[in-house]
């Protein structure tokens, strides 16, 4: 009796352990977004500055994007109010990492806390705003919504992966706050609507 | 399918694996502290192959990333099964029990790991990996008892999942989605080099989970054969040692009747003492000395053919062959006995008490077979032979087997109930007197042995001692 009733707890607790192991895990959205394929004229110029939301790696796939499409851009992982002297465009690239984040000795809050002053000061210097959104898959990052709900509030431009865990997200600010969304397949497809912003 | 059919025996100093396998796990826990450069450097590999265009150093990044899970896995895994193996809950609980145990624990090690540390955990490959590692460990620590081993081979597996999780067409089910894991994805998406991460992925999984159950087999089978190995080594030993003391049974048999042979001249010793005393006349002295004198020779003899094994004389043949009759059970009915002596026959070198034990022998064994017949002929026939003589006893009895002939000289192989030393104790002797020994046989037949002992002339020249000693 006690074995059975031990063996119960442990399965129980297995299946509890295994229910918030898969809690990140996002399903596909069954929304269907309208988006557009690019703009239709552009909205923003140079000089750009690029910047990390969270620090990952994706950043410097926009990089390599803006370099290939020879705009003149200044690629600043941790840019600060300061920075943005003179400067036209804020280009967003949303996506948290801890190890990221660790490796620059920076915290979420301080990043949080450095990205709605980057915010501001874009809004103060009527700068247009892009976020780029380039995690897909099914892991859902607390982190990394919250900053594309604040980013995203705060926008000109929404540029993110169709049938991403961020979709839904993408397309509640598009609706809400009237910006234009687009949606692309794959990495690669970011470079027509990010140029489309340009030219 | 690997079975475990041997139980592990059981380990000293418990307490102290309880103590290495906390240390382990703690560890484990610590892993990302001790190695968070080398994940920093993960994150600049992975910039690089962005920045240069080039999916090489992605799969380096992997390698490395896959490494660092590994390890981390391992050494959690091996730490829980080090204090799970050596704990109380093993007698107490079980297997089934033991495995949720263990599963759990892990996985919950792993998930708050992920939380304090905040490095993100591959949940999806770690307990697909952790499953077969658990299993491996059932069967493998059940027969070889070796951590060591156990660590060699789940090393290899936690290994071989992790490589699942940098192939883009798994991410679909939920693999590689760890902060750095997708980094690595997105990368190789964006470089036109899903392929190249697929192919990898698949090229290290393949070999490295193969490799695992592979070397799982081999640990077990050498195991085995090491058990078996140890197991005939002590049984052979048993067996030898079982043998050696039927022998030493069989002397202290022989030396028995000796001791039994020895009181009849005793017992003329004493007879003619006693008539001594009322002898009339020399002449009755004189012969009643004689025949203790000689009945003492014969008790001398008796012992020092005994004492000294490879001490021979030169005696004729019908000395030995009287003494052998003197110990025949003619009065018993039941047994019919056709003696049967030749004339002239040659002299002999041999140990006669020895001998003629061997040819009792022979003869006991043709006096207690079975037979079908209603009543048992033995026969005892003693012939000239080329540069020797021979003695040919045959019986009535319900003969040997052909399958049992060749086993029949084994000590201890009997096909009649007794000890299975009379024939093997009769050979030796037979032999260490340059003789031969023959056995036929045919089933409800009867059995026939014929006994060749060579000539005085014919036979080696060794001093006899029958006096040392005395």
């Amino acid at each position: 009796m006690k074995q059975r009733l031990l063996r119960i707890m442990l399965l129980t607790i297995l299946f509890i352990l295994i229910i918030e192991i898969n809690m990140p895990f996002t399903e596909k959205s069954e929304a269907k977004a309208f988006t557009l394929p690019g703009l239709p004229q552009p909205i923003a110029k140079a000089p750009i500055v690029i910047t990390s939301a969270g620090q990952s790696t994706d950043t410097y796939i926009i990089r390599d994007i803006s370099n290939q499409l020879m705009l003149r851009s200044f690629f600043m992982p941790q840019a600060k109010e300061s920075e943005l002297k003179d400067i036209n465009t804020l280009v967003f690239v949303v996506g948290y990492s801890s190890l990221g984040t660790k490796l620059q000795s920076i915290n979420y809050e301080e990043e949080k806390k450095r990205i709605e002053g980057l915010l501001e000061k874009a809004q103060a210097n009527n700068m247009t705003v892009i976020a780029v959104v380039i995690e897909e898959g099914r892991f859902h990052e607390k982190k990394t919504e919250e900053f594309l709900k604040v980013i995203g509030s705060n926008s000109d431009y929404l540029i993110g992966l169709r049938d991403s865990c961020y979709e839904k997200t993408l397309a509640e600010l598009a609706k809400d706050k009237d910006i234009p969304l687009t949606l692309v397949d794959e990495v690669g497809g970011i470079s027509e609507p990010y140029a489309s912003a340009f030219r | 399918m690997i079975t475990s059919e041997v139980k592990a025996t059981e380990i000293k100093y418990p307490k102290i694996f309880v103590t290495v396998g906390l240390m382990l796990i703690s560890l484990g826990f610590l892993f990302p502290l001790f190695s968070q450069l080398v994940w920093f450097n993960i994150i600049v590999k992975i910039r690089e192959a962005i920045n240069a265009g080039d999916s090489g150093h992605l799969i380096l990044a992997s390698a490395i990333i896959n490494f660092l899970y590994a390890i981390q896995s391992t050494i959690l895994f091996m730490g829980t099964m080090l204090v799970i193996s050596n704990s109380e809950l093993k007698h107490r609980l079980k297997r089934f029990d033991i495995f949720l145990i263990s599963l759990i624990s892990i996985i919950f090690l792993h998930w708050t790991n992920s939380l304090v540390f905040e490095l993100p955990w591959e949940p999806v490959s770690t307990v697909l990996a952790l499953l077969i590692s658990l299993f491996l460990f059932e069967k493998l620590y059940g027969e070889t008892n070796s951590f060591i081993q156990v660590f060699i081979v789940s090393i290899q597996v936690f290994f071989a999942f992790h490589w699942l999780n940098i192939m883009p067409i798994f991410s679909a089910y939920r693999f590689g989605q760890s902060d750095v894991t997708y980094s690595v994805k997105t990368a190789g998406l964006y470089l036109h080099a899903a392929m190249v991460l697929n192919f990898s992925g698949f090229a290290f999984f393949m070999p490295f989970i193969i490799s695992a159950f592979i070397t799982a087999t081999l640990f077990i089978s050498y195991s085995r054969n090491i058990h078996m190995m140890r197991e005939n080594y002590e049984k052979e030993n048993e067996i030898r040692s079982m043998r050696a003391k039927a022998l030493e049974d069989r002397v202290y048999q022989e030396v028995k009747s000796l001791v039994h042979d020895l009181k009849t001249p005793l017992v003329t010793i004493r007879g003619l003492n006693s008539l001594i005393v009322t002898a009339n006349g020399q002449n009755k002295l004189e012969e009643y000395s004689d025949r203790i004198e000689n009945s003492v020779i014969r008790m001398s003899e008796m012992i020092s053919s005994f004492l000294y094994e490879n001490s021979r004389q030169k005696l004729k043949a019908n000395e030995l062959i009287s003494y052998i009759r003197a110990q025949l059970p003619l009065e018993d009915e039941r047994i019919r006995f056709e003696i049967t002596i030749e004339d002239m026959l040659p002299d002999i070198y041999i140990n006669k008490i020895r001998v003629a034990r061997a040819v009792i022998n022979i003869l006991e064994n043709a006096i207690i077979v079975p037979c079908k017949h209603p009543s048992k002929l033995i026969s005892f026939a003693v012939r000239n032979a080329a540069n020797g003589m021979s003695i040919t006893i045959q019986d009535n009895g319900i003969g040997i087997k052909e399958s049992d002939i060749e086993r029949i000289w084994e000590v201890g192989y009997s096909t009649n109930n007794t000890s299975g030393l009379g024939l093997p104790f009769a050979r030796r002797i037979i032999e260490d007197n340059e003789g031969t020994i023959e056995l036929a046989s045919n089933t409800d037949q009867g059995t026939t042995v014929t006994i060749f002992l060579p000539a005085a002339d014919a036979a080696s020249d060794q001093t006899s001692n029958l006096q040392r000693g005395d």
